[in-house]
């Protein structure tokens, strides 16, 4: 017989390995392009791949000086602030309405929107903002990116919302707290952690989405995804340089979700019920 | 204070009925409960006067309004959750203080009548906790607290103690009681424990399937029981129905029992009971308190009927025996409880005597189990 302790440990050494294979696998690419990045043009190709190099920070200098990287950002960071804001606004209310009556089509509705493909929109998306006069600027990349983002966000706040008890509603109601005073005062606090998760992956999912940014943005709104992949060039790609852009892109979301991790802590609505 | 009257009051779900037509006042002031088994109404009834549930057809007024459009927070009424739905990302303070602010009254006043309501339910040292810190019994004062804070003309109470243990549910039913003799507000209050129904209320409304069985004082309900569902229902033990037939007619009734004695009741038929009823050869039952039940050896004079002891539970201060009545013991199948003191003597399986108080005994119909009359 294994004593319960040491079946404990067993099982708490087996969940380190399994979180360990995982993150090897995860970020080995990773890995490898932020070394890449720090690599000189004939090094980077080199097969095998060398791990001991002298690293160089000449491939960022390249990219600052040679296209406005900080202008495609601050593009990216416009459309997809915005996308996920507007976002949340409809999905906030809608997850709540859809919980509370508990009727799950218009989340189904939705969701139809994500099982297309962004191909089969674009088109007539193309056609339609073309005649409003629209493609080239930020709102019609906002609006395309909601799109992505409000279902997203909905679904990821539906299970939230599901788990609140109903009496802490109806306790707000009797208290004379409804509609816009009750999502901000009791729900908003109490699907918090949800809402950090919303938030990150929303983001995310704007910050990379390629297919509408590159066919109904312009060339002042271009964003950061669709700007390097100039730098997959015709003949020869400059590997560094893109290696060095793909690090950079991948910096804001890392940012956000490091100042979200505190509010995904759940356990939130603890203490409401019961004894 | 009002008082809340509900008239000819339906609720349906699509086309299952919940409620087909009550009909109920409550006096300003009165605390009234609404006891009942699992399913008959209690709840959705409560949710109705308090605005949360929708009402198919009749009115519910609240001190001479009616008030079936109004949102729950414009009838002036509180609620206290069976789940106490505390907002667990508030303290306690403004828990309480919720419904003010979202009120607009002036900060003084919520600070003063928050002070007020946590000396009254002594929770002053927690109120800066959140609930997830709080034992149920304080999350239950809170849960209180936040209804009194509002001062509010009704009090509505679903099952606020099912949650607690025994121990601290017996202390908060006193809280509950103290409070209501302090604010002497109307209350409503729904439970499905007869103890909690006979101890708080000053009217109990027994309902049934949706309908009002039987409404009075705790003590009229115990001692005049007008269908056998109520005589089970309230007291317990639960009154003793004793399987009977009536030998005689109404006046001076005699009643033939189970171990084939005959025995003078002296009941007195309720009014508008027919006489036929009542007469010779129906089969009754004779409903009889545990109290009201006494054992005696089983060649003691004047008994009443006799049986054999089942069961004995010591209860410290005194007894409650089972016997089992029949013909004779193989085909005693009749349970009755006693209540007697504790060193009765009698060992299972003997057989004893029952003595009654023959002026507490009430009749019921066997057949539909209303009351024809009472000792
Ligand atoms: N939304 C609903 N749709 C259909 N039927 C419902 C709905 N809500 C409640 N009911 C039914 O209404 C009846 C009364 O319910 P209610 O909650 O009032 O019972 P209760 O007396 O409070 O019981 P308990 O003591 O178990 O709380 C039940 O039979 C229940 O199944
Ligand atoms: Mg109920």
């Amino acid at each position: 017989m294994v004593s319960q302790s040491s079946s404990r440990r067993i099982a708490a050494v087996s969940t380190t390995l399994q979180v360990f294979a995982v993150a090897v696998v995860l970020l080995i690419p990773v890995i490898w392009m932020a070394l890449s990045s720090l690599k000189r043009p004939g090094e980077v190709t080199r097969y095998p791949p060398t791990v001991i190099f002298d690293p160089t920070l000449a491939n960022y200098a390249k990219l600052f000086a040679e296209v406005p990287f900080f202008e495609y950002g601050l593009n990216s960071l416009i459309v997809s602030v915005v996308s996920t804001l507007l976002g949340l606004a409809l999905a906030l209310p809608c997850a709540f309405a859809i919980s509370w009556h508990s009727v799950s089509w218009p989340a189904t509705i939705a969701l139809i929107t994500r099982m297309a493909p962004g191909t089969l929109f674009v088109l007539p998306w193309f056609v339609l903002f073309s005649n409003l006069g629209m493609t080239g600027g930020y709102w019609v990349l906002i609006l395309t990116h909601t799109v992505i983002t409000m279902p997203l966000a909905l679904w990821v706040l539906l299970p939230y919302f599901d788990a609140l008890p109903r009496s802490i509603f109806e306790s707000a109601f009797v208290d004379g707290c409804r509609g816009v005073k009750c999502l901000v005062h009791i729900a908003i606090p109490l699907v918090l952690p949800g809402l950090m998760v919303a938030i990150i992956l929303s983001f995310i999912a704007s910050w990379n989405y390629f297919l509408f940014a590159l066919v109904l943005g312009g060339i002042d709104t271009k964003t950061l995804i669709v700007a390097s992949f100039n730098f997959v060039g015709e003949g020869a790609t400059d590997w560094g340089r893109l290696m060095a852009a793909a690090v950079l892109i991948c910096l804001p979301p890392l940012v956000l979700i490091f100042i979200m991790q505190r509010g995904l802590i759940s356990g939130l609505s603890g203490g409401s019920v019961k004894g | 204070m009002a008082n809340v009257a509900i008239n000819s009051v339906v609720k349906r779900y699509g086309s299952h009925v919940i409620l087909p037509n009550l009909s109920l006042d409550i006096e300003d002031g009165e605390f009234c409960v609404l006891v009942g088994p699992s399913g008959c109404g209690k709840s959705t009834l409560l949710r109705m006067i308090a605005g949360l549930e929708s009402i198919s057809d009749g009115t519910v007024s609240i001190d001479g309004h009616v008030v079936n459009d109004r949102l729950p927070s414009d009838r002036d009424i509180a609620m206290v959750f069976q789940d106490y739905a505390l907002y667990p990302h508030m303290n306690v303070k403004n828990n309480l203080s919720f419904a003010m602010r979202m009120r607009g009254d002036p900060a003084a006043e919520i600070e003063k009548r928050v002070s007020y309501a946590a000396k009254v339910l002594q929770i002053e040292p927690l109120l800066e906790r959140k609930p997830k810190a709080l034992s149920g019994g304080q999350r239950q004062r809170v849960a209180m607290g936040r209804a009194i804070v509002r001062e509010p003309k009704v009090f509505l109470f679903d099952e606020p103690l099912s949650n607690l243990d025994a121990k601290l549910r017996v202390e908060m039913r006193a809280e509950i009681k103290r409070l209501h003799q302090r604010l002497s507000a109307t209350m409503i209050y729904v439970t499905h424990d007869q103890v909690e129904a006979m101890t708080l209320a000053d009217k109990i409304v027994v309902l049934r399937a949706g309908h009002i069985e039987q409404l009075g004082t705790p003590a009229e309900l115990y001692r005049y029981p007008a269908t056998t569902f109520v005589a089970s229902f309230i007291g317990s033990p639960a009154m003793n129905l004793i399987p009977a037939r009536l030998a005689q007619a109404i006046v001076g009734l005699k009643a033939i029992l189970p171990d084939g004695s005959q025995s003078a009741l002296p009941v007195l038929a309720r009014p508008g009971v027919k006489a036929e009823q009542a007469k010779a050869g129906t089969d009754v039952l004779v409903g009889l308190r545990p109290e009201d039940l006494e054992l005696v050896a089983a060649d003691a004079p004047d008994i009443w009927m006799t049986g054999w002891v089942d069961v004995v539970e010591p209860l410290g201060a005194e007894a409650l025996v089972l016997v089992k009545t029949g013909p004779e013991q193989a085909q005693a199948t009749i349970p009755l409880t006693v209540r007697s003191p504790n060193d009765c003597g009698f060992r299972p399986g003997e057989r004893v005597g029952l003595r009654i108080d023959a002026s507490k005994c009430a009749l019921f119909d066997a057949g539909d189990g209303q009351a024809i009359g009472y000792a």
